[in-house]
C-alpha cells in the first residue's frame, strides 16, 4: 500500500560544487553537511552471497559490525564476534542476528572484499530544518589481496517518504550540472563488485550448463562434465578448510552427479577408463559420506533437544560431545583422502577424459539431445516401474532402490534441460521434488534411528549413571523419529501416485518429443 | 502489525512524549513503526518537524485514502501520519458511520499497513468519546500514562470502566507511573501502594528537563543522547511494553 522511497545514485569523476547546488534549491533549502567518516572494512558474505541474495550487507571493522541497507545507508552498527569466520549463530543477539540469520542460514560469512570508504554525510533540509533527502558521497578504495587497488567515487541519494518533489529537484539539478545516474535500483556496491571482478548475483544459482541444440553426445558428456568438474574443484578449498558444512555437501552432490553422468553415457564411452573412474568416484564418495553424516545430526541437535525432555537432555549433550570427538577423527582421514595423490590424479584423469572422450566401437555420434531424450524416457519410466513395486507391506529397501532412480532423474533433467522445453522441464523437476523429499525424509529417518543406535561414547567414560543417561537420551529420540518415519511412509503412496499419474507422463512427452515438434524456436533451448 | 495506542483522557500526563520515544526507540531495535498522530494539536507531528500535506484531512484518513499522506520522519523505519486541525472532528465523522460498523471503523483503516509495518502506535488525544472506543477496539495494547496523582489515577479508572462498558479485554491495558518526581512523598506514597498490582509497568518514567527540552530540540531523547537517562528509561519502557503485549 506504501510506495518505496526513492533512491538514485551518480558516478561522480570531478569535484561536485555543493554549495552552488545549494545556491540553487533556493532560500527554502538548507544543505548541511552532517558528517565524516574514514573506515576500513571488509564485507562479510557466505561463499554463494546468500547475504547479498536476501538484501543485506554486512562489513565490518575489527569487531564492529554494520549493516548497510541495499542503497547504501548504515542500518546499524553492533559489537560482534572475534571468530574470522563467523556464523549468524556467533553474532549476540540483537538486530544484526536477526536480519541476517535467514540469509547466512548454514554457511560461514568470510571476508569477499576488504575496502576503505571515505564518506561525506550531507542532508537536504527544509524550513523546519527537517530532512527532506539524504545524500552521501563515498570515495571507495578498493584493495583486492592479488592486485592493485582501485578507487571509485560515487554520489547517493536517498528519498524520504512523502517528500518526493525535493528528491526529484535535487536528482534534476544534478544531472543538468553533467552528472550522470549509474542505477535505477542497483544495490550500492554493485560498481565496486564490478571494479573487483565479483558477481554476486552469479552466485549460488543451481546447477545450469546451456548446451548447444546440435551438440553431438561426445561434446554433450564433455561440457557437462566439466561444469560438474568446477563445482568439485569450487568447493574442495571450503572443504578442505572445514569453513562450513555446505562445501561437503556441495561436493558430495557434485560426486553422486559426476557418478550419475558416467552411468548415462555407459553406453558411448569405452568400457575400461568408465569403470575405472566409476569406481574412483564411488571411492571418494564414500570416504566423504562419514563426515557428513556426523554434520547432518549435529546440525538437528536442537531439533533434537525439542524432541526430548529436560530431564534428557544432559545424555543428549553426552552424545553430542561424543559425535563431535569421532568427527574430528573422520575429518582427519577425508582430508588426508582428499589431499592425496590417488584423488589428484583421479581429477587429472576426469579431466583429460572430458577434454576428449574417446570413442567407444559405436554409436556415439549421434545428436545429444536425442541421446538425452531416450535417456530421460527410460529413467521415468524406471521410477514409475519401481514406484509401482512399492506396496504399504513392501520392504524398505525398494524405497530406497526407488530414491536412488528419482535421483538419477532429477540429475539427467538438471544436466540437459537446456536442450529441452524449459517450463516444462522446470515443472517436471518441481514434481519429482516432492516425490524426492518424501524418499528423502523416509530414508533420512532409517539412517539417523541406525546411528543413534550405534552409541558412541564421549570418551572412555566408568561413570554408569552418564552411559545411562545417554542411551535413555537416545532411546527415546529413535522412538520419536520412528514415530515420524511411519507418518512419512504411510504418505509415500498419495505422494507417489500423484507422480504417476497422466499430467507427469504427457509432460515427458512434451519434452522428449523430437526437436522441431514441441513448438519452440532454437532459443527456447539457450534458456538459462 | 501490532497496534499499541498511547491513551489517557486527562491531559498533560506525557502521551505525546511517551508516543515519540516509544515509537523512536522501537524503529532503533529494527521494526517498522508507522506512529499516527490522531491529536489535531498536532503535538507528536511538531516533535519530528513534520507538517500534512494541504490536501490531508480527517475525512481522507476515514476514506481509508491516507497512504500517501505518511512521511519519513528523519530516523530509519520511523514514518508518521501527521495530525490534521480536522481530526478535531473525528467524531462527529465517527458517528455519522452506521452503528455496527462505527465502532471498529480505526481497525478496519489501519488493517491493509500490515505489510508496511511491524508496529502501528497511535497518540491519542485526552478525551472520553467514540474515538476512544474505536482506538481501544484497534489496538492490541493501550499504555496508560499516570501521574502519580489523584486526578490522574481517577482517568485510569475512568478506562477501565470504559473497557468494562465496552466488554474489552481489560488485560490490553498497560499502565506505567509518569513524571515522576521522587522528592514529592504523595508520588512515592501512590507509587508503593500501585506498583504492586499488575496492570501497572515497573519502568516509571522520572520527571526529567531534557524530556521537557524536546520541544526546544524536536527529536526523540534517544537521538539527542542514545545513553541519556530519558533514554534509558524510554527504552527500558518500551521492552517491558513489547514483552507485556506479546503475552496478550
Amino acid at each position: 500500500m506504501i510506495k518505496q522511497a526513492p533512491f538514485a545514485s551518480f558516478a561522480v569523476t570531478d569535484e561536485i560544487d555543493f554549495q552552488e547546488l545549494a545556491a540553487r534549491l533556493g532560500d527554502r533549502y538548507t544543505l548541511l553537511e552532517a558528517g565524516r567518516e574514514h573506515v576500513d572494512e571488509e564485507y562479510l558474505d557466505t561463499f554463494d552471497w546468500g547475504l547479498y541474495h536476501s538484501g543485506r550487507t554486512l562489513a565490518r571493522s575489527g569487531r564492529r559490525y554494520r549493516l548497510y541497507s541495499a542503497d547504501g545507508l548504515v542500518v546499524c552498527e553492533e559489537g560482534g564476534p572475534r571468530k574470522k569466520r563467523p556464523f549468524w549463530w556467533d553474532f549476540p543477539e540483537g538486530r544484526i542476528r536477526d536480519e541476517i540469520t535467514e540469509g547466512a542460514d548454514l554457511r560461514a560469512l568470510c571476508a569477499q572484499l576488504p575496502l576503505t570508504r571515505d564518506r561525506q554525510y550531507l542532508h537536504l533540509l527544509n524550513e523546519d530544518a527537517k530532512i527532506v533527502v539524504k545524500i552521501w558521497q563515498d570515495l571507495v578504495t578498493i584493495r583486492p589481496e592479488d592486485r592493485a587497488s582501485d578507487e571509485l567515487q560515487s554520489l547517493c541519494l536517498s528519498g524520504i517518504r512523502g517528500y518526493s518533489r525535493q528528491f526529484q529537484t535535487v536528482c534534476r539539478l544534478l544531472r543538468q550540472g553533467g552528472l550522470k545516474e549509474t542505477t535505477e535500483q542497483g544495490h550500492f556496491l554493485a560498481p565496486v563488485f564490478a571494479a573487483a571482478d565479483l558477481s554476486p548475483e552469479s552466485a549460488g544459482l543451481k546447477f545450469a550448463v546451456t548446451l548447444d541444440r546440435h551438440i553431438s553426445i561426445r561434446q554433450g558428456l564433455s561440457e557437462v562434465g566439466q561444469a560438474v568438474l568446477r563445482d568439485i574443484r569450487k568447493n574442495l578449498p571450503g572443504v578442505l578448510g572445514d569453513i562450513d558444512t555446505e562445501f561437503l555437501h556441495d561436493l558430495r552432490i557434485a560426486l553422486r552427479r559426476t557418478r550419475s553422468l558416467l552411468s548415462i553415457f555407459s553406453a558411448v564411452i569405452p568400457q575400461a577408463p568408465a569403470d575405472r573412474l566409476r569406481d574412483e568416484f564411488r571411492w571418494i564418495t564414500q570416504i566423504t559420506g562419514s563426515v557428513r553424516d556426523c554434520d547432518v545430526y549435529l546440525l538437528q541437535m536442537d531439533d533434537f533437544r525439542v524432541m526430548l525432555p529436560d530431564r534428557l537432555h544432559a545424555g543428549l549433550n553426552g552424545y553430542i560431545q561424543g559425535l563431535r570427538e569421532f568427527r574430528k577423527w573422520e575429518f582427519k582421514a577425508m582430508k588426508r583422502h582428499l589431499k592425496s595423490p590417488r584423488f589428484d590424479r583421479l581429477l587429472k584423469d576426469w579431466q583429460a577424459f572430458l577434454d576428449g572422450p574417446p570413442e567407444a566401437a559405436a554409436g556415439d555420434e549421434g545428436l545429444c539431445r536425442d541421446f538425452a531424450a531416450k535417456a530421460m524416457k527410460k529413467r521415468f519410466k524406471r521410477v514409475i516401474r519401481k514406484g509401482g513395486e512399492c506396496g504399504p507391506g513392501s520392504p524398505d529397501t525398494l524405497l530406497h532402490a526407488l530414491r536412488i532412480e528419482a535421483k538419477k532423474l532429477r540429475y539427467l533433467l538438471e544436466f540437459f534441460r537446456s536442450l529441452f522445453p524449459f517450463d516444462e522441464v522446470e515443472l517436471l523437476i518441481r514434481h519429482l521434488k516432492k516425490l524426492q523429499n518424501n524418499l528423502g525424509e523416509f530414508n533420512d529417518l532409517s539412517v539417523q534411528q541406525t546411528m543413534l543406535g550405534t552409541f558412541r561414547s564421549p570418551r572412555r567414560t566408568e561413570d554408569l549413571e552418564q552411559m545411562l543417561g545417554v542411551a535413555a537420551a537416545l532411546g527415546g529420540l529413535i522412538t520419536r523419529l520412528a514415530d515420524r518415519q511411519q507418518q512419512v511412509r504411510g504418505e509415500f503412496e498419495e505422494i507417489f501416485a500423484e507422480f504417476a499419474g497422466d499430467e507427469n507422463r504427457a509432460l515427458l512427452q512434451a519434452i522428449i518429443e523430437p526437436a522441431g515438434q514441441d513448438g519452440n524456436s532454437e532459443m527456447d533451448g539457450d534458456r538459462p | 502489525m501490532r497496534t499499541v495506542a498511547i491513551y489517557s483522557s486527562k491531559g498533560g500526563v506525557g502521551k505525546t512524549a511517551t508516543a515519540v520515544n516509544l515509537a523512536y526507540t522501537a524503529a532503533v531495535s529494527g521494526r517498522r513503526i508507522l506512529l499516527c498522530d490522531m491529536d489535531s494539536q498536532g503535538a507528536a507531528s511538531f516533535y519530528f518537524r513534520i507538517r500534512a500535506k494541504k490536501k490531508f484531512n480527517s475525512q481522507k484518513l476515514l476514506d481509508g485514502d491516507f497512504g500517501k499522506y505518511i512521511r519519513g520522519t528523519d530516523f530509519e523505519d520511523l514514518d508518521l501520519l501527521p495530525a490534521h486541525f480536522s481530526f478535531r472532528n473525528l467524531d462527529l465523522a465517527l458517528n455519522k458511520l452506521g452503528e455496527r460498523s462505527r465502532r471498529q471503523a480505526l481497525a478496519k483503516l489501519f488493517a491493509p499497513l500490515a505489510d508496511d509495518y511491524d508496529i502501528l502506535i497511535l497518540d491519542c488525544p485526552p478525551n472520553l468519546t467514540l474515538l476512544s472506543e474505536n482506538i481501544i477496539e484497534a489496538a492490541d495494547t493501550v499504555v496508560c500514562p499516570v501521574i502519580p496523582t489523584t486526578l490522574s489515577l481517577i482517568a485510569l479508572e475512568q478506562l477501565l470502566k470504559l473497557f468494562d462498558k465496552l466488554d474489552a479485554d481489560k488485560g490490553k491495558i498497560l499502565a506505567f507511573f509518569s513524571m515522576v518526581e521522587r522528592r514529592k512523598s504523595m508520588h512515592l506514597a501512590i507509587m508503593e501502594k500501585y506498583l504492586k498490582y499488575p496492570i501497572f509497568l515497573k519502568t516509571a518514567i522520572p520527571f526529567l528537563a531534557e524530556i521537557e527540552k524536546m520541544g526546544l530540540a524536536r527529536q526523540p531523547v534517544g537521538a539527542v543522547a542514545r545513553q541519556s537517562p530519558a533514554a534509558q528509561q524510554y527504552a527500558s519502557l518500551w521492552q517491558e511494553v513489547w514483552k507485556r503485549s506479546r503475552k496478550l
